[in-house]
């Protein structure tokens, strides 16, 4: 990992903590030393993780029948969302075909059980309408071309709360202001080398952007320190961007050793070319309260940049479809993300559980123009039980789907819902770790035509 | 980057390694809605042919079929062989001549077609011959009744009391099928077609005469010839479900100028038509 790190900050006290107090520092290992404390900081109130979503992989499902099938789509993948999945399928989608997906509403929330007191939960919730699928496919040569177009993860939350009389605090105000997207786009190839073995490989071109705002004011209830029986504030800004781009291959094979049966794997990890990462933390400490964000009364704010770039897993993807009839089909995945040390925020470092997630999906005609389909899935953590600084949640989900077939097109309207509890450290290190509920749903409308 | 390299350096091997003598078709991939559109063409087909052959029983109720096995075999011979140059080659036509003074043709759905003796009498040649023939089988190729009538396999139809129509589970559904048959044969015996579809049998009559390399005016040269025929009762049944013979000539004459077939010089095969018609 290659990085260059600059580090602007600004002192207005001499009781600042050590790491703020340090000169303008370019080398990454005194400036990770930095880079911890204020993190710690940033997490003194309540912070958490980003909802989208270094912790999970399979957030948002892709295309319109994999989505309906819970994702177990590796050994179908006979359509434009193959080019995504599996892209040694498309050997099968004979004819000129386009495949547009809208997900008409994807919403997460992220509920950080009693965090408040008496009996208080902190919810995050995220809701966003994305078209987060195009294909193209269409038969050219020997194979056939394919271009696509794919939103692997999206999240928008806006965020304004206010609580009155929490614990010792008279009143916590939060605005969080969160936006991130991962962009994935090219084009595919596939063709078949024999009647029973396929092989494609897609090329994306990989972009992520990542802005999130938190903003919090605490204004403390009059205490007994220095000051008693005034009030004070405690504030803190954290302005983050990420952006990446680099390439994301997909290399896939297709084995079909009989003809109801199909064994498909594919591979796939994004190389990132170039990362901008920028964090910007401003705090203001109470003259009246020990304070964790700044010593007392103080103001000060740090500006970081680097380029770091983030390593990504490996994604191994193997799956199987019995195809028992024109009428029904079942299939399943299993894939597997490799372990890899992860940047969070440009600045800081984990390491990065290697984590499996499996699929089972089904489809079934109850005539010629309508079918339904349905999928179970699991969305497991990346994350280490024994580390409660990461949330740890492992979702386990299902989807189903009703389409509608004319002569040339398709339509479907579909959900997908997965939830789980787990364990993370939204409140300041040293405490106990907080029980959370995630859970994701989208509702799907798509439709593909075929030429 | 370097381990997707290796990933793909592996399946490239495997790919050239594959056993190519296990080839394979797929035909397990295609979903019903990819298949079934083909399945319920067929299926309505099906359905047509058992509709026709009903009607066709009906029809040989009504009329007997002339005793001439000779002339039943030339008529099928002419008319098999111009029905392979129709819109629906795939289709079995069968072709009957009906022992009735009538001067009229039929053609029941699937390709069931019957010409009467009177008809027969009238003609001079095996394009006069061929012209009515080929009428008939425009109606069957153009689905003129089925499409009036709404003649479908039960899966292709959108009322659910049809779902079992030729199943022969439902009472329901085999009243239906008598009663779909006997709305055929009143257009065939009684209402006649949509006037539209008479001329449009004419149109592609014609065309199909001359693609057979018959002379296309022998379809007009029987109409003339039968408007011209002095005998009322005879052409009583093809007056009452034909528009009349005058405005078939004036637009088969438009369409053969238009056309550029007013001077074809095609077969009429007279003597061969002789040979055979008493």
């Amino acid at each position: 990992m290659k990085q260059t790190g600059n580090v602007e900050q600004h002192d207005s006290s001499a009781m600042c903590p050590e790491a703020v107090r340090q000169g303008p520092i370019n080398h990454r290992n005194k400036w990770r030393g930095l880079a911890r404390p204020l993190i710690l900081l940033a997490a003194t109130s309540l912070a958490g993780a980003a909802v989208a979503d270094e912790y999970h992989y399979r957030d948002i499902l892709i295309g319109t029948r994999a989505s309906a099938m819970g994702g177990a789509y590796t050994a179908i993948s006979d359509d434009p969302s193959g080019l995504y999945h599996n892209p040694a399928g498309i050997v099968h989608a004979s004819e000129l075909n386009l495949s547009g997906s809208v997900n008409a509403w994807h919403r997460t929330r992220v509920t950080y059980e009693d965090v408040l007191g008496d009996g208080r939960d902190w919810n995050r919730e995220s809701g966003t309408l994305i078209p987060n699928f195009f294909g193209i496919t269409q038969p050219v040569g020997p194979g056939v071309l394919g271009f696509s177009y794919v939103v692997t993860d999206s999240i928008q939350e806006d965020q304004d709360q206010t609580f009155l009389d929490v614990e010792n605090r008279e009143r916590f105000t939060i605005n969080l202001n969160d936006n991130q997207s991962v962009y994935k786009l090219g084009p595919s190839y596939a063709w078949q080398v024999n009647d029973q073995l396929s092989v494609g490989v897609s090329l994306y071109f990989h972009f992520r952007e990542q802005e999130e705002i938190n903003n919090q004011l605490i204004v403390l209830d009059a205490g007994s320190g220095p000051g008693a029986g005034d009030s004070d504030i405690e504030w803190r800004y954290v302005q983050t961007q990420n952006d990446e781009w680099g390439i994301k291959p997909v290399i896939g094979i297709m084995w079909e050793p009989d003809d109801r049966l199909a064994l498909g794997a594919s591979i796939r990890q994004a190389n990132v070319a170039s990362a901008e990462n920028y964090l910007f933390f401003t705090c203001h400490g109470s003259s009246i309260s020990d304070s964790a964000l700044c010593p007392e009364g103080d103001i000060d704010y740090v500006e970081l940049s680097d380029d770091i770039r983030r390593d990504h897993p490996v994604e191994i993807r193997l799956g199987a479809a019995w195809f028992h009839s024109p009428r029904f089909l079942l299939s399943a995945d299993i894939s597997y993300h490799t372990a890899h040390t992860d940047v969070v925020r440009g600045v800081d470092g984990r390491d990065v559980e290697g984590t499996w997630n499996i699929a089972l999906g089904s489809e079934y005609y109850l005539n010629n123009q309508w079918a339904v389909r349905s999928g179970v899935f699991t969305n497991r953590a990346n994350t280490s039980s024994d580390v409660v600084a990461h949330d740890h949640v492992n979702l386990y989900g299902i989807s189903a789907s009703l389409a509608r077939f004319t002569r040339n097109s398709s339509l479907d309207l579909g959900f997908s819902y997965s939830r789980g509890r787990g364990e993370g450290q939204v409140l300041p290190a040293g405490n106990e770790p907080q029980t959370m509920v995630a859970e994701n749903i989208t509702i799907f409308l798509s439709s593909s035509y075929t030429f | 980057m370097g381990r997707l390299r290796g990933a793909g350096f592996i399946l490239l091997c495997l790919s050239l390694l594959a056993p190519q003598w296990l080839a394979a078709e797929h035909p397990a991939r295609a979903r019903l809605h990819q298949i079934q559109p083909v399945q319920a063409a067929e299926a309505n087909e099906r359905a047509e042919i058992r509709v026709g052959r009903e009607v066709a029983a009906r029809i040989l109720a009504r009329h007997e079929l002339h005793p001439d096995a000779e002339l039943q075999r030339y008529v099928n011979l002419v008319g098999r062989g111009l029905s392979m140059h129709g819109e629906r080659p795939a289709l079995d036509f069968y072709f009957a001549v009906l022992d009735s003074e009538q001067i009229n043709a039929y053609a029941a759905p699937g390709g069931y077609v019957f010409v009467t003796a009177g008809a027969l009498a009238l003609m001079e040649d095996e394009a006069e011959l061929v012209g009515v023939l080929a009428h008939e089988i425009a109606h069957v190729d153009a689905r003129h009744i089925v499409n009036a009538l709404g003649i479908r396999a039960p899966e292709s139809s959108p009322m659910a009391g049809l779902t079992r129509f030729f199943g022969g589970a439902g009472e329901a559904a085999q009243v239906f099928f008598s009663q779909t048959v006997e709305q055929v044969v009143e257009v065939l015996f009684e209402e006649g077609l949509q006037r539209d579809d008479e001329f449009q049998a004419d149109a592609m009559a014609v065309r199909l005469a001359a693609r057979a390399g018959y002379d296309p005016q022998g379809l007009s040269r029987f109409l003339e010839r039968m408007s011209e025929k002095d005998n009322g009762r005879a052409l009583d049944e093809v007056s009452s479900t034909h528009p009349a013979a005058s405005e078939r000539l004036s637009r088969l004459s438009r369409q053969l100028d238009e056309e550029g077939l007013s001077e074809a010089d095609r077969q009429r095969r007279a003597a061969r038509f002789q040979r055979h018609v008493p």
